[in-house]
């Protein structure tokens, strides 16, 4: 077991297509980073010169703290806006095709003949889950780690009506008194779901004629449930947010709880090794 | 083998499949989110209403009204993906032969550029005949006429929309721009997977369906699908319905030109997944 999952993470890591993923997830990190400087850098820059010109004069970082403006956080840039858009199809790009890959090769056939489909299945499984987390949680850790740089790390004032994370929001006690941690978390939780939308690519196995509808998947049915949530939402009234697609990020529209938050991931993770399984294990060998 | 042929065999082939039948169900999403308002306040909503509603997109980005333009990015996508496997799928099939007997690269690739711009029509033309559907079921007026007062009530953000939009300013708004955006965007990701996976240009696409989102202007594609936006309803600030026509036309026009380009040097063996 140990050595088919080493094989396949090597396989996945060792990716070009995770590379690319990487790279474009990056590109619209850093496209957030640079909407950041050129809307706050002036703001920074006028206070700094307040404090010039009288050391006393009141001046109050709060509005340009990191722990506003990052990605996470921030849902009106575009370069956040586009990656917590379109993070399920880069989650599945690096290794969501490579079982469909290996059955249409026959290459499933020369594994499952020296080892078991199960032990095959979950190496596969670890390693697209591996993969996605990867795709989606680097480039948020890249934008807290580049704004860093510029903002200051200001630790956010429940006080003030700056920030959108509110009572009763996921992990917001943490947010208001351990900041960086919060950060870091979001950064891992970011990984889980990457991780969880590769795992959805096993959920059509390999009936589909095209690779592309096994790598599209994890999107259209993450769109799917967002416009079905937002139905429902909508006709019950209920205000808080339980769609995937928009809980990846810390900060959504709408907010959602910490229990709503696992639970929706730990149902789509479920679904994933359930349904994935009976594709791979149980269905399609017989 | 003269096009004309290749392209009727593109027709009959790529238009009569199963999957169109979901733009019908996938236009009645928004159909029932905007029917949940109406039965709260009791009116009665035309067809032109209900379509309206689906291609509603958003307004400005502001942070305290914003609203995730879900159902739009829903029934573009939706169109999107419709029309995403079918160029290479088919030259993994008879395409290869028919390219080689016919010896007309060209004339296989514009015989593509016509099966997708039928596609999408018809794609819209079943998610309005859900719509209509959806009209009548719910007891509401089959009419290509808005009612104004449910116009106010489903753009709330937007000033003094209670008016009736003539007929032929709302078929334009409500079919022929959407059509023509989401052609032009379609043929893009068409002519990308010529360059690139099939994935990556339906990911581009996406993308740039949320950038039009985000920048207000008429000559960012996506912006004229959106009927908040337009300005025959939106007349302070919307954008241009004949700029944004326009730059969907050229769109289209110039992806068919590099298409038949490009397609001449592929590699068709390579360009098989």
């Amino acid at each position: 077991m140990m050595r088919m999952l080493r094989t396949e993470l090597k396989k996945a890591l060792c990716n070009r297509m995770l590379l690319l993923s990487l790279l474009i997830g990056c590109i619209l990190s850093l496209l957030h980073v640079w909407q950041i400087q050129r809307d706050v850098s002036p703001l920074v820059q006028d206070m700094k010169n307040m404090l010039n010109y009288d050391p006393n004069y009141p001046v109050s970082f709060d509005g340009v703290s990191l722990f506003i403006h990052w990605m996470a956080h921030s849902f009106l840039e575009l370069g956040s806006s586009i990656f917590y858009f379109i993070w399920p199809l880069l989650a599945a790009i690096p290794y969501g095709c490579s079982y469909y890959q290996d059955r249409k090769s026959g290459l499933f056939n020369q594994i499952v003949s020296r080892c078991s489909a199960k032990q095959y299945y979950f190496s596969k499984f670890m390693a697209a889950f591996v993969s996605g987390g990867i795709v989606v949680s680097i480039p948020v850790l890249l934008n807290l780690l580049v704004n860093a740089l510029f903002l200051p790390a200001i630790k956010p004032n429940p006080g003030l009506p700056l920030y959108l994370i509110l009572n009763g929001q996921a992990f917001s006690a943490l947010y208001y008194t351990h900041p960086w941690l919060h950060g870091l978390l979001w950064c891992g939780l970011d990984f889980l779901w990457g991780g969880i939308a590769a795992g959805l690519c096993f959920l059509f196995g390999s009936r589909p004629r095209h690779p592309v509808v096994i790598l599209t998947t994890p999107f259209l049915l993450m769109m799917l449930s967002d416009s079905v949530i937002m139905l429902t939402r909508h006709g019950l009234g209920i205000r808080e947010q339980f769609s995937p697609l928009q809980m990846a990020a810390s900060c959504a529209p709408s907010p959602f709880s910490t229990v709503t938050l696992l639970i929706a991931m730990g149902s789509l993770l479920v679904l994933g090794i359930s349904v994935g399984y009976w594709q791979v294990v149980k269905h399609e060998l017989a | 083998m003269n096009w004309r042929k290749v392209c009727a065999h593109d027709l009959y082939c790529g238009l009569l499949r199963p999957r169109y039948l979901w733009a019908m169900l996938i236009f009645m999403v928004p159909c029932i989110m905007n029917q949940i308002d109406l039965n709260f306040l009791g009116y009665r909503a035309t067809w032109m209403d209900y379509m309206m509603g689906c291609f509603e997109g958003v307004n400005r980005v502001d942070p305290k009204t914003f609203q995730f333009p879900t159902m739009w990015l829903l029934i573009m996508g939706a169109g999107l993906f419709m029309n995403l496997d079918y160029l290479l799928g088919d030259l993994s099939l008879s395409g290869q032969q028919i390219i080689v007997r016919s010896g007309n690269r060209r004339g296989w690739y514009f015989s593509k550029c016509i099966w997708n711009l039928c596609s999408t029509a018809l794609y819209l033309l079943l998610g309005s005949l859900g719509v209509l559907v959806f009209t009548i079921l719910m007891g509401g007026v089959p009419s290509v006429a808005n009612s104004p007062t449910v116009t106010e009530v489903f753009f709330p953000e937007l000033y003094n929309t209670g008016f009736l939009i003539p007929v032929g300013e709302g078929l334009f708004m409500t079919l022929l721009l959407p059509y023509l955006h989401l052609a032009a965007l379609s043929m893009v990701q068409m002519l990308l997977c010529l360059f690139c996976r099939p994935v990556f240009s339906f990911l581009l696409c996406m993308s740039q369906l949320m950038v039009a989102v985000y920048i207000y202007s008429p000559w960012v594609p996506g912006n004229g699908a959106m009927v908040q936006r337009n300005d025959m309803l939106n007349y302070f600030m919307g954008v241009s319905a004949e700029k944004s026509a326009i730059v969907a036309v050229a769109i289209i026009l110039l992806c068919v030109v590099i298409g038949c380009l490009r397609f001449k040097k592929t590699d068709i063996l390579a360009a098989v997944e």
